[in-house]
C-alpha cells in the first residue's frame, strides 16, 4: 500500500513539477510535447471566447489535400496582454500556426504562436517573462 | 448559485465602498498598527510549479505526503489530470468550475490584485473574479462558522509581512493539482510580503492532523504588473464546445504525426551562431549554438552557476526561414532566420510552456 502511494505521488510529482503552463485550467497532457507541427494555415474562425481560445482553420496535407484543423490557445485575457484581440485573425486569413499536436492523431494542436506573412509574431502558449512591464 | 456569486461580490463592492468612505472615521477611532503595502495586480511567477512542491517544517522535500489514513483514503479517490485521467475523465473539482479554495488558487495562472482599505486586505482573484477577504481590524475567527470555500481569514501585520490566518474551510477542494486532500480541520497561514518592489512571495503553512501527520510548508511567488487591470476569466463559458473539442483531442488513437515543415529553405541554418538568452526569470546570458548539416545541433548557455545545454535531434527549416527544432525531452526551439541568413531568433519552449527568447547572429 506505502509502495503504490508513493509511486502513484512520484508520478503526480513528474507530470506536475513543471512551471504553471498557461492552460492550467486542465494541463496540457492532450498534447505530444516532443512534436512540433508547422502549419500554412487558412483561417475559418477565430473564437475569442472563455475557458480557451479555439482557431479553426484549413491546411494541405503532404498530399495536397485541404485538412480541417482546430487549435487551442489561452483564455482571451491572457492572450489580449500579449497583441491579440478578437480581430486578430478573420477568415480567410493565411498564417503559420505552430504547435503542439494532439497525442491522438486528430487533427487538433496546441498553439505555441503565430507567424504572419509580414514576418511578425503573435505567441499563443508561451509563458512571458517575469518582467514588472 | 450564480445568484449568490453575484450577492457576494455586490456585497464586497458596497462594503469596500463604505470602507473607504468610513476611513476618516476608522482613523481616527483606532489605534493604527503598522501595515505593509502589498497593492497592485500580481502575475504568478514562471518559477511557481504548477503542482506544489511541499516542504516539511525544515525544509526538506516531501516527495510523499504524510497522509493519515483517513487522508489516504480520501486520496484514493482522487483522479488528478495526467496518467489514465485527461479533463473530462479527471474528478478535480477544478474541471467542473468549482471554487478552486486556498492554497489551490494560487496553482492558477492568472493574476491577482490587492486592495488594502482600512481593517481589511481584499483579494481580487482574476480567476472567476473570486473575492478573498482578509480581516486585518483585530477580530478573531467566526466561532462554529459554517465550512466555505475560500474560509474564514484574518490576518495582521508583522512589519512588513501580513500573516494571514486562515480557518473555516470545506473540504469539497483539493489541496493542489496532485489530488492531494484536506479536512474541514485545515488551518493555513500565510505570510505574504514584498521581497523587492516588484516581487511578492508567499510562504504557505497548512496544518490539516486530520489528513496529514505533520504541517505541510510551499511557496509562491509573484510579480508586479503596473500596468494591468484584473480581467474576466469565466471558466463556465462555451463550455459546451469546448468540451467536444476536449473529446476530440483527449480520446485514445493513433500516435500523432511527425513534424512537418514545409520542405526547401531559403537560408541554411547549418553553422555557429552567438549572442544572448533571456530567461523567462528575466536574467540574460551569453549563448552559442551550432547547426549540422544532418540536421541536429545545440545551443549552450553561458550560466556561471548552472551552464546549460539543449541538444536539438530534428531541425527542420520552412521555404520561409521558420525554424522548429526538438530536444529529446520535449524542448522545443521555434525561430526565424532573416532573410539576409545572419540573424536567428526565436523562442525555446520547455514542455511546461515557460518561453526564454534567444536571439543569434554571424557574420
Amino acid at each position: 500500500m506505502n509502495h503504490e502511494r508513493f509511486s502513484r505521488a512520484a508520478l503526480a510529482a513528474a507530470v506536475f513539477l513543471s512551471p504553471i503552463p498557461l492552460l492550467a485550467h486542465h494541463g496540457a497532457s492532450e498534447y505530444d510535447m516532443t512534436k512540433i507541427v508547422t502549419l500554412n494555415a487558412t483561417v475559418e474562425k477565430l473564437q475569442f471566447v472563455n475557458p480557451h481560445t479555439m482557431l479553426d482553420f484549413t491546411a494541405k496535407d503532404e498530399t495536397g489535400k485541404t485538412v480541417e484543423w482546430e487549435g487551442e490557445l489561452p483564455s482571451p485575457n491572457l492572450l489580449s496582454r500579449r497583441g491579440w484581440n478578437r480581430s486578430t485573425l478573420k477568415p480567410g486569413d493565411q498564417v503559420t500556426v505552430i504547435g503542439a499536436p494532439a497525442k491522438n492523431g486528430e487533427k487538433g494542436l496546441q498553439v505555441k504562436k503565430l507567424v504572419f506573412p509580414d514576418g511578425h509574431e503573435l505567441p499563443g502558449t508561451v509563458l512571458p517573462p517575469d518582467s514588472s512591464k | 448559485m450564480k445568484t449568490s456569486r453575484i450577492i457576494l461580490l455586490l456585497f464586497a463592492g458596497l462594503s469596500t465602498f463604505c470602507s473607504a468612505a468610513l476611513a476618516q472615521t476608522h482613523a481616527t477611532s483606532q489605534k493604527m498598527a503598522p501595515t505593509g503595502d502589498l497593492t497592485g495586480v500580481w502575475y504568478p511567477s514562471s518559477v511557481n510549479t504548477f503542482a506544489f512542491i511541499w516542504t516539511d517544517s525544515q525544509g526538506q522535500r516531501l516527495n510523499a505526503l504524510p497522509l493519515t489514513p483517513w487522508g489516504e483514503e480520501k486520496f484514493k479517490g482522487n483522479h488528478p489530470i495526467g496518467g489514465q485521467y485527461t479533463a473530462l475523465t479527471s474528478n478535480d473539482p477544478n474541471f467542473s468550475c468549482l471554487p478552486p479554495g486556498i492554497p489551490n488558487v494560487y496553482t492558477h495562472a492568472y493574476p491577482v490584485e490587492f486592495l488594502q482599505v482600512p481593517g481589511r486586505t481584499i483579494l481580487f482573484f482574476e480567476y472567476e473574479h473570486y473575492v478573498r477577504q482578509i480581516f486585518t481590524d483585530g477580530r478573531e475567527h467566526a466561532k462554529d462558522a459554517n465550512p466555505t470555500w475560500m474560509g474564514d481569514s484574518i490576518g495582521k501585520w508583522e512589519g512588513d509581512t501580513l500573516v494571514v490566518d486562515s480557518t473555516g474551510f470545506n473540504d469539497k477542494t483539493w489541496l493542489d493539482v496532485a489530488g492531494h486532500p484536506h479536512s474541514e480541520a485545515m488551518h493555513v497561514v500565510e505570510r505574504m510580503r514584498r521581497a523587492d518592489h516588484d516581487t511578492l512571495m508567499i510562504d504557505i503553512t497548512i496544518d490539516d492532523p486530520q489528513a496529514y501527520t505533520t504541517p505541510l510548508k510551499s511557496q509562491r511567488k509573484y510579480i508586479l504588473k503596473p500596468d494591468w487591470n484584473i480581467m474576466e476569466y469565466i471558466c463556465e463559458d462555451n463550455r459546451v464546445s469546448f468540451n467536444d473539442f476536449e473529446k476530440k483531442v483527449g480520446t485514445k488513437g493513433a500516435p500523432a504525426a511527425d513534424a512537418s515543415a514545409e520542405a526547401g529553405s531559403s537560408q541554411s541554418i547549418v553553422g555557429d551562431w552567438k549572442g544572448t538568452i533571456a530567461l523567462a526569470d528575466a536574467r540574460s546570458f551569453p549563448a552559442v549554438a551550432s547547426f549540422s548539416a544532418t540536421s541536429t545541433g545545440t545551443l549552450t548557455v553561458t550560466d556561471p552557476s548552472a551552464p546549460m545545454q539543449y541538444q536539438f535531434q530534428k531541425v527542420t527549416v520552412s521555404a520561409g526561414g521558420t525554424v522548429a527544432a526538438i530536444t529529446a525531452d520535449g524542448v522545443n526551439f521555434i525561430g526565424k532566420i532573416s532573410q539576409d541568413g545572419k540573424q536567428l531568433s526565436g523562442d525555446i519552449i520547455l514542455p511546461s510552456g515557460t518561453g526564454h527568447k534567444i536571439s543569434l547572429s554571424r557574420p
